[in-house]
């Protein structure tokens, strides 16, 4: 038993590595996506125009004005003599927003009135809108000594209210808010999920186009020790890939590792399980390659959308949460947060640690069961 | 039933070849797939284009298509260079890719209708060329149906019409009577032979030798060189008064044969039914002006080998080497596969009903049947690759339905396409089919390297398994197979594509083990495959029609119009005879 366990998966292995460009193709465009996403898939709100119209042109506008071109979130500030004109400006996308200073601002202030400013947003770019939206308060804020305002109508606006005393934030675990620190961590189980699925998924697929599949499906090994053979090798695979990511995660981006490596190993290892589950179920479903590509496709999309990693979960209808609860993807991003970025205890992150595996144990066994059904 | 649209091409003189290849080579990288074709093809008959898998038949199809261009050298076809003048010369070619090149997911009207609008055919021209095409190919009544859904005959016909769509003067067919049942390949050479006599030329790529025989003239290609060019019967001439066959008594042809291939004077001996058939070497006839000889007519086959160098001598160092097998021997009845009322259905369809059959120690055992008939159905059923719906099967006295996985380690499979680890080295490959198959440390040590130096596997230990030239890829196949000296050995058609010497080389193993008590299981649809069974099963729509020796099956269906019938006249009339 354990002799053709080990000689399955020294074959899957050789298969994999003994040929450069497969070896190739599996070391460096999972590095080069670390590379490019890193870079590409940023939320940062950088590089944004703001279009003010002043028609106030009092002391305390004049100090609104100076606070927003003395901090840098804002690249431009171009000014706009009225409300029209940069209407227009903000449908062409020029602008994301435009701040309103009314006539009579500067005069209430001065007089302790309660007053307001108007902040039109562009909400097509809702996402990079709101963020303006919250560097504009904090700066109008600022700007003021008091006073609260009642929300101006209008259309996607969105009126600040001045709070009377100061917020002081501060961003716990990523104190600086560098958006990398939460993409790469991140990053390393979105990879690790594409490698295990499609390695398992197209390796039993393209054995059964060549004919090997047959061939070893006569020898004394059972259907079980086959699946075993399919599942355990991308495992290696998932653990090297995750060990590459690990350096380069640290040393080239100076993100902190604060967590366990014990953990972390352990992590990556049952979540890749999980996957290879799902891709030797799809594997057992199909006949070729192209199936078997399409079918990890249809499931990749899904794992990835509904993960936390790109909208947060609490924001899903329950149905959904529902589904990202088994979703082995959104409790690897979260041990994987956790661990790079919170460095938590185990207690913390067993919760997740446990459903993965109870994820992984369900997949795999079903995988198998279905494999050795298909098979003989 | 009339050639469609003869007039077309009996306008061309006959003088003029129809194509002409000068030097022609073609080079993939480092391999030469054609090396220095210098040929003419003689217009308004059919070529046979023959040779093994890999000897360059389709690439010169290709070349001849204007599908491919040649490395240097050159071809003219129809007075034209095919590629260059692409438009004028490709509308009067007729191509049939192997597998007949149709879109499965379409209907025969579909395809067609597509590979009409790809030829640019307008509408009174298609519905004429339609008609007749469907008329002339009795595909009418299915014009709704998928190509996926035709049987290997009907696609067979269905890519000859595409084919034929722009009347051609010139039609090429890659491999057409591949995967078709000797039914349909007949009736495919008749509507063939129809279009010649309207004046089109047919160029015929086959690996099967029966066919290559009933051509006109015949181009020989092994490993990228022609190695014949003419008339076949003048290629036979060449060994006639050197042929001979002797008779022996049922059982006894295998070691004849064997004596009889050991002979200095004998170039090659082969198993026929219950006689051998031997080819003397040149100026040695003499020895054989004995009455047991009886000299026959020559085949090409028979030159063909001699044009080849002849076939290896020597005792098989597989069987010599063979373990002692004491399961043979503790079989007491002797029947080490035993299928019994072995039945499949998938839905509807009864793909296997009911079939038995036993093979003993030391017996070749053939099913045969053509594609579609249930054969690979059982014979998947037998190595456990599939669940029969009913029935019992076992081998080598383990029961395949309750304890299959101790039942496979009894049995040596080897599949009809290459089907080793094409990624992994020869080597490698020994490895893994010998731990797959749970030999010990000791037994390993023995057996990999007897198995490398006894098919000469040394040089190319190291190389991937996908890149061995064809022959050694066949020896390592055989030798993973039977690493484990199995009990029986299953063989899916095991020499379909391979050169005469291969096939030679293949079955002298082959026949060497069963003296060793090995039983042998074999499917093909290949009746020179046949004529080395024991016995055979002829399997037809799902069922055992008939079953007997190869001599018993002819004898079946002898009579005045076919004294000598051979093993594919027998199967046609028993088929016949089942379908009445």
């Amino acid at each position: 038993m354990l002799q053709r366990l080990l000689a399955i998966i020294r074959k899957e292995l050789i298969t994999m590595l003994r040929d450069p460009r497969a070896r190739f193709s599996l070391i460096l465009p999972p590095i080069l996506q670390l590379f490019i996403f890193s870079s590409a898939a940023t939320m940062e709100v950088k590089n944004i125009h703001l279009g003010i119209v002043d028609l106030d042109r009092g002391p305390y506008a004049a100090e609104v004005l100076q606070r927003l071109r003395g901090s840098r979130s804002f690249t431009a500030l171009p000014l706009f003599p009225e409300l029209a004109v940069a209407g227009d400006a903000l449908e062409r996308e020029r602008v994301i927003g435009i701040l309103v200073l009314q006539s009579g601002f500067s005069a209430d202030l001065a007089a302790g009135r309660p007053t307001s400013v108007q902040l039109l947003l562009d909400g097509r770019r809702s996402n990079a809108a709101q963020i303006a939206a919250q560097y504009v308060s904090l700066i109008v804020s600022g700007a003021m000594t008091g006073g609260g305002g009642a929300p101006q109508p209008g259309a996607a606006v969105a009126a600040p209210t001045l709070p009377k005393a100061e917020v002081v934030m501060t961003d716990w675990f990523n104190p600086n808010l560098e958006y990398r620190w939460y993409m790469l961590p991140n990053l390393v189980g979105m990879l690790s999920l594409g490698v295990a699925l499609m390695i398992t998924g197209l390796s039993v697929a393209r054995e059964r186009e060549l004919g090997t599949f047959d061939q070893t499906l006569v020898s004394p090994a059972t259907p079980v020790e086959i699946a075993l053979g399919k599942l355990l090798p991308p495992l290696l695979v998932a653990a090297v890939q995750a060990t590459l990511y690990l350096l380069i995660v640290t040393l080239v981006y100076s993100v902190p590792f604060r967590g366990s490596l014990l953990l972390l190993y352990a992590a990556v290892l049952t979540f890749a399980l999980a996957c290879a589950g799902v891709g030797l179920f799809i594997s057992s479903l199909v006949y070729t390659q192209q199936q078997a590509f399409l079918g990890a496709f249809a499931v990749l999309v899904p794992f990835a959308l509904l993960s936390g990693f790109a909208t947060p979960v609490e924001n899903m209808p329950w149905w959904l949460q529902f589904i990202t609860n088994i979703n082995p993807l959104a409790h690897m991003l979260r041990l994987m947060q956790g661990l790079f970025l919170k460095g938590a205890s185990f207690h913390s992150l067993a919760q997740d640690m446990v459903r993965l595996l109870e994820i992984a144990l369900v997949t795999t066994s079903a995988a198998v069961l279905l494999f050795a059904r298909r098979a003989a | 039933m009339s050639a469609p649209d003869p007039s077309a091409s009996a306008a061309t003189a006959p003088a003029q070849p129809a194509a002409r290849a000068s030097s022609l080579v073609k080079s993939f990288g480092a391999t030469r797939a054609l090396d220095g074709i210098t040929a003419q093809l003689p217009a308004g008959k059919i070529l046979g284009l023959l040779g093994p898998d890999g000897a360059g038949k389709t690439t010169l199809i290709r070349l001849l298509a204007g599908l491919m261009e040649p490395s240097t050298g050159s071809v003219e076809v129809l007075g034209h260079r095919p590629s260059a003048e692409g438009g004028t010369t490709q509308a009067q070619i007729g191509y049939m890719p192997q597998r007949f090149g149709l879109y499965e997911d379409l209907s025969v009207l579909d395809n067609l209708s597509l590979y009409a609008s790809l030829r640019a055919l307008d509408a009174d021209t298609r519905a004429q060329r339609f008609e007749e095409l469907l008329r002339f190919t009795d595909l009418t009544r299915f014009t709704a149906r998928l190509a996926g859904q035709l049987s290997g005959g009907m696609k067979q016909k269905l890519g000859l019409a595409c084919a034929l769509l722009g009347s051609p003067r010139l039609l090429l067919l890659d491999e057409p009577g591949v995967g078709v049942d000797p039914l349909s390949r007949r009736e495919l050479w008749r509507m063939v032979s129809e279009l010649v006599a309207g004046g089109v030329t047919v160029l015929w790529s086959t690996a099967y030798l029966e066919e290559a025989e009933r051509c006109a003239h015949i181009w020989l290609l092994d490993r990228g060189r022609l190695l014949y060019d003419g008339p076949p019967r003048q290629l036979s001439e060449r060994v006639r008064g050197r042929v001979f066959r002797r008779r022996t008594l049922a059982g006894e042809a295998r070691q004849l044969a064997e004596q009889e291939l050991a002979r200095e004077a004998v170039l090659d001996a082969v198993i026929q039914g219950s006689s051998v058939r031997l080819v003397a070497r040149p100026h040695r006839e003499a020895e054989f002006a004995d009455p047991r000889y009886q000299p026959v007519e020559p085949r090409l086959e028979d030159a063909y080998v001699e044009l080849l160098g002849g076939p290896r001598k020597g005792e098989s160092l597989l069987a010599r080497g063979w373990p002692v097998q004491s399961a043979a021997a503790a079989e007491p009845a002797g029947a080490l596969v035993r299928a019994v009322d072995l039945t499949r259905r998938f839905g509807d369809f009864l793909a296997a009903d009911h079939v038995g059959f036993e093979v003993r120690a030391g017996e070749i055992y053939g099913l045969l049947g053509p594609n579609g008939a249930g054969k690979s159905t059982t014979f998947r059923m037998l190595c456990g690759l599939l669940r029969p719906s009913g029935g019992d099967a076992s081998v080598a006295g383990v029961n395949l339905l309750h304890a299959a996985s101790r039942a496979r380690a009894r049995l040596g499979y080897m599949a009809q396409k290459f089907s080793l680890y094409g990624d992994l080295s020869v080597g490698q490959n020994l490895d893994y089919f010998a731990d797959i198959y749970g030999l010990s440390r000791a037994a390993k040590r023995e057996r990999v390297p007897a198995m490398i130096e006894m098919f000469e596997l040394a040089p190319h230990l190291h190389s991937n398994a996908a890149l061995l030239p064809l022959g050694f890829k066949q020896r390592l196949a055989l030798a993973c197979a039977t690493l484990h000296a199995p009990a029986v050995l299953f063989l899916d058609e095991p020499t379909s594509g391979v050169d005469p010497l291969m096939r030679r080389e293949f079955w002298h193993h082959i026949n060497a083990l069963t003296t060793r008590g090995v039983a042998v299981l074999v499917t093909t649809h290949f009746m020179e495959e046949a004529e080395y069974c024991d016995r055979i099963g002829l399997i037809w729509r799902g069922r055992k029609v008939a079953e007997g020796t190869p001599d018993e099956l002819k004898a079946r269906v002898r009579s005045a119009r076919q004294p000598e019938p051979t093993l594919e006249d027998a199967f046609i009339a028993l088929v016949e005879a089942e379908a009445a």
